[in-house]
């Protein structure tokens, strides 16, 4: 301000003053508005001017109020009655929350005397929050970390205070870059990050991340943004191979069985990925290894692939399907190879035959080649296979095949195949043959197939007719066909048919609500290969029929069922005993998925079925699940999955399963799989059910990098805080370091290496330091690729807020509960503290430094002034501060006299 | 015919089975048996226990439990409850729900063995068995 302005507004002052020196002024005039909104305000005129015969009015707009009308002129006029001055106001669109001043009204008598009313307005609380952020990230993999950039928006004009919560998939590491708590201004914004860790066993495909806001004192979102998190996981766009070594151990009332397993997968090239696992077989089975299993440790012998994004060769245990004709299920060690290209595909083994307990002989050679032309896929296979010593003649195979599939032709594609086929005593020629047709609203597949020595010969069955239809009548119902048979022989029985049919539909009857009703029967008969057992055989037949509801996360079904049941036996007498009962039974499910707490299902069941089949008279289930349950504090780096399955079957006592198991992502990669059960079904050697706990610990860290190794760096605790590091400062272990698509862990010493090929600034992953440090926030300005990079320990403080008299000794009677307390750093970054009583709030995993301690008051019922104060944040330890707040001094208006005085303090 | 009532009442509980207890011409197979197993195709085996814990008339059940060890040497737990029926003095017929399919087996009975074959439903899964009693 120039100073010759500075000089006019004084001596405009100094004549307002002088100006008013006479009037008087009267009580204030309130009323209410929203922002943008039209006010009436009705002014009476002051009752002091009753007697004058003429009274005029002046409005003084305050803080460029709009005022709609006449500011002056006339408020009545000789003889006229007195009527209150109606004034229209527009409220400011950008007024905050609370009272403002917005004009003064002068009333002046014809006598010379003035009146001056206030006019206040208080204005309305609008409460408009949002967040906003990234809603989509592709081409991700297994493994990564990644910051994602939110920005909550309000656009109200009242300060809000909201807690942020994250939440992601099951077992994924989620965590703010600040305080969960935000405090956002009126018409402000506040950034922040949310730091996102993939599991290396995420799945592929889509997972969603949601964030929201929630206020303090409610529970559901104000507002909620969507991430959509793509894994793709494919070969070429990870930099480096992965090592996952796993420990487990499994503690039951049969004993303790221990596990240990390494995998490594990852690519070593652009495009060629390697997977290899060694877990070797766990010696003891039973409920152990049901305990082992249930937290992923499963045993596999070695094996070991190579492979792209059109072919694989894989070493050690390993399986093929050959052909229909020329080998399915072909499973052993050696060594198989896979070629799909769009031109052709090409598939082929060589090994021997395994199974796992007892020593197989024997040999497993074979392949085919097939040809993508645009008059069809052509080709054929060879194999030679031979499996000697396993129980009964095992199985045995030489054939060749070649293999024809047409183009679509309009709706329709055929295929067909011919094999020369030659096992144990059989030796004849094998055929399929395939139609299908594919349209938007109707499918039809008929298949038939004969392989000569069926699964003996390495086949499905000997013969195999397959039929499935389905067809929408309209855009509301659909219904669907199939029929199967098959005819087999083996080395457990000369003859196997089984023979099934359905008849179905589907009619959705509102958006919500499906009716369905199906007809299905199965029969099955097995003829003997020896004298000891006799043919035997089944008929299942049931209609059933259901009533599905669904509306947004909630399904409900229920199904009724009604048929009979037909056991057949060929007794040790040689008679055949038949037996057919009556069965019904009624099933209700419910499905509830929660935005917060993971799913739940419940089902619960009961069945008749009539005497004589060996089926108890009554048996009832009753299920429950509760999955991805997360836990923890707003972030879901825990998930808790519960299941409870309780069956009574006649008048056996009731089995209850019941079965728990967490998953915990650890920081440095590493993650915690415990798992709790107790099942009937499994006994000790005393016969008693027993419960089985395990546990199982895994870590990723990355082995083999394709490109060279640059330079060592280090990660220091930046114990002086000046963002160097000075010889006595210690490295970190574990922490992961990430530069661009390039991931490191450091060692014990606090070292890594990255990729010369990286490029980017170095980032530390929050979630991999372990409490009690955290990145120094200079990394986050840096603009070079700094080598050293520092973690600054922290420290909590602990404020006690202290009500203390003021200046007239007057002590505030009301709750801190509502005051925030606030840390500010240097750089002006604020931490808000967790309140953990009236009068308490604490800040836990601050940086350590000097803050300065603040308050925000907005919310108490009474002002109050705290002095600013200094609070020196101490590596691993506890600040204790006392804060004094004082009242403001209240000021009291004496209330004007009649015609003379004014206002008095 | 006052007088024929008691000797009628008496008549029919001497020729009924008892409520709960195993009819008078069926084997007794309640008890703790060793169970084990072979599958073909693809080639397992099973190592495990049969709780027959009821028998009432030819009914049975209980539950049983085992260990799958396949042709990688991949050892798979699998259990679940057991329903069937004991024809007369020599055949046993049960089926064993296990992860929500079914396995039928015909056995055999000779003193404390039973020898019988199973077939799955659905798959076609099929193999021999053999159980001997542990524990009456």
């Amino acid at each position: 301000m120039s100073a010759r302005r500075a000089v006019a507004v004084l001596l405009g002052a100094v004549a307002m003053i002088a100006a008013r020196a006479g009037e008087v002024r009267l009580p204030t005039v309130v009323s209410e508005g929203v922002p943008r909104g039209l006010v009436t305000m009705i002014v009476p005129i002051p009752p002091d001017l009753a007697d004058a015969p003429e009274v005029t009015f002046d409005v003084r707009t305050i803080g460029g109020v709009e005022i709609l009308g006449r500011l002056r002129g006339p408020a009545r006029v000789a003889g006229s009655p007195s009527r209150p001055l109606v004034l229209t106001l527009r409220v400011p669109a950008g007024a905050d929350a609370g009272m403002i001043d917005v004009a003064e009204v002068t009333f002046r008598g014809n006598d010379g005397r003035e009146f001056v009313v206030p006019l206040r307005l208080r204005v309305t609380v609008v409460r408009s929050l949002t967040v906003m952020g990234t809603t989509e990230m592709r081409a991700l993999r297994a493994g990564d970390r990644l910051d994602l950039p939110y920005r909550i928006v309000n656009a109200g004009n009242a300060t809000d205070t909201v807690r942020i919560v994250v939440r992601g998939p099951l077992a994924w590491g989620t965590r703010l870059d600040r305080d969960a708590t935000a405090i956002v201004g009126p018409r402000a914004q506040l950034e922040f990050n949310v730091s996102v860790g993939i599991p290396q066993v995420a799945n592929i495909g889509d997972h969603t991340l949601a964030v929201s806001i929630i206020a303090l004192t409610g529970s559901e979102p104000i507002a909620t943004v969507f991430t959509t998190l793509g894994i793709t996981g494919r070969a070429g766009q990870v930099a480096g191979v992965v090592m996952r070594p796993s420990i487990a151990v499994a503690s039951t009332s049969t004993g303790t069985a221990t596990y240990s397993g390494v995998e490594l997968s990852g690519p070593v090239r652009t495009g060629v990925s390697v997977r290899a696992q060694l877990t070797p077989a766990i010696a003891r089975g039973g409920m152990t290894s049901q305990g082992l299993a249930a937290v992923g440790a499963l045993s596999a012998p070695f094996s070991a692939s190579i492979y792209g994004e059109h072919w694989d060769v894989s070493a050690g245990n390993t399986s093929l399907q050959i052909g229909d004709l020329s080998g399915v299920n072909v499973i052993g060690r050696g060594v198989t190879a896979n070629v799909e290209r769009p031109a052709y595909e090409a598939r082929a083994i060589v090994g021997t035959p395994s199974s796992g307990s007892r020593a197989l002989s024997g040999e497993l050679l074979g392949g085919g080649y097939w040809r993508n032309t645009a008059s069809g896929r052509v080709g054929g296979s060879v194999s030679y296979l031979r499996e000697r010593g396993g129980f009964g003649a095992g199985r045995e195979l030489r054939a060749v095949a070649a293999d024809y599939r047409s183009p679509v032709l309009k709706t329709f594609q055929l295929g067909a195949s011919l094999a020369h086929r030659s096992a144990i005593g059989v030796q004849g020629l094998g055929y399929a043959a395939t139609i299908s047709h594919e349209r938007p609203d109707e499918r039809a597949v008929l298949r038939v197939a004969h392989a000569p020595g069926g699964t003996a010969a390495f086949a499905r069955a000997e013969d195999e007719f397959q039929f499935e239809a389905s067809r929408a009548l309209s855009s509301r119902w659909w219904v669907d066909a199939s029929a199967q048979r098959s005819t087999d022989r083996g080395t457990v029985f000369a003859g196997m048919q089984a023979r099934s049919w359905s008849l179905g539909q589907r009619f959705a009857w509102r958006p919500d609500v499906a009716l369905t009703l199906r007809g299905q029967s199965s029969d099955f008969t097995v003829t003997s290969s020896g004298a000891d057992i006799g043919d035997f055989g089944a008929r299942d037949r049931s209609l059933i029929g259901g009533v599905e509801w669904r509306r947004g996360p909630l399904g409900l079904s229920a199904e009724g069922s009604y048929g009979d049941m037909t056991r057949r036996t060929e007794l040790f007498s040689g008679t055949v005993d038949e037996a057919v009962a009556a069965q019904r039974g009624l099933r209700v499910t419910a499905a509830r998925a929660f935005e917060r707490w993971g799913s739940l299902d419940v089902n619960s069941s009961i069945e008749q079925t009539g005497a004589g089949v060996g089926v108890p008279g009554t048996i009832q289930s009753t299920g429950a699940r509760w999955s991805e349950v997360p836990l923890g504090f707003g972030t879901r780096r825990a998930s808790l999955t519960t299941e409870v399955a309780l069956q009574r079957m006649g008048q056996q006592p009731a089995t209850l399963v019941t079965r728990a198991l967490a998953r915990v992502a650890l920081p440095a990669g590493l993650d915690l799989t415990v798992a709790a059960e107790r099942n009937p079904f499994f006994r000790d050697p005393r016969g008693r059910p027993g419960w089985i706990g395990a546990v199982r610990l895994s870590a990723a860290t990355r082995v083999f990098s394709p490109g060279q190794l640059g330079p060592e760096g280090l990660v220091f605790e930046d114990l002086d805080n000046d963002g160097r590091h000075d010889p006595l400062e210690p490295g970190v272990a574990g922490v992961v370091v990430r530069r661009g698509d390039a991931k490191a862990v450091t060692d014990r010493h606090g070292h890594y290496r990255l990729p010369v090929s990286a490029r980017g600034r170095a980032r530390i992953d929050q979630g991999s330091l372990r409490p009690g440090l955290v990145a120094h926030p200079v990394l986050a300005n840096d603009q070079t690729e700094r080598l050293d990079l520092p973690v600054l320990p922290t420290g909590s403080v602990l404020v006690e807020m202290e009500l203390v008299a003021d200046e007239s000794g007057r002590l505030p009677e009301m709750s801190l509960e509502p005051a925030t307390v606030i840390l500010r750093d240097e750089t002006g970054f604020e931490w808000v503290g967790r309140r953990i009583g009236p009068d308490l709030a604490t800040f836990d995993g601050v940086p350590v430094g000097r803050y300065a301690l603040t308050f925000n008051f907005a919310r108490l019922r009474e002002p109050l002034r705290a002095e600013e104060q200094d609070v020196i944040v101490r590596p691993h330890a506890t600040t204790q501060v006392k804060a004094p707040l004082r009242a403001r001094a209240i000021r009291v208006f004496t209330p004007p006299a009649r015609r003379t005085g004014g206002p008095a303090e | 015919m006052r007088a024929a009532a008691p000797l009628l009442v008496l008549g029919l509980l001497v020729g009924c089975s008892l409520p709960g207890e195993p009819a008078a011409d069926s084997a007794i197979v309640r008890g703790e048996w060793a169970f084990t197993g072979t599958q073909t195709a693809p080639q397992a085996t099973l190592t495990g226990s049969l709780t027959i814990q009821t028998q009432t008339g030819d009914l049975i059940t209980g539950s049983a439990g085992w260990d799958e060890r396949d042709g990688f040497g991949v050892v798979r737990s699998a259990g679940g409850p057991v329903s069937g029926r004991v024809i007369g003095e020599q055949d046993v017929d049960f089926d064993i729900e296990s992860d929500g399919v079914t396995r039928r087996h015909v056995g055999r009975i000779r003193a404390d063995t039973m020898d019988g074959s199973w077939v799955q439903f659905g798959d076609g899964r099929t193999g021999s068995f053999r159980a001997v009693r542990a524990r009456r």
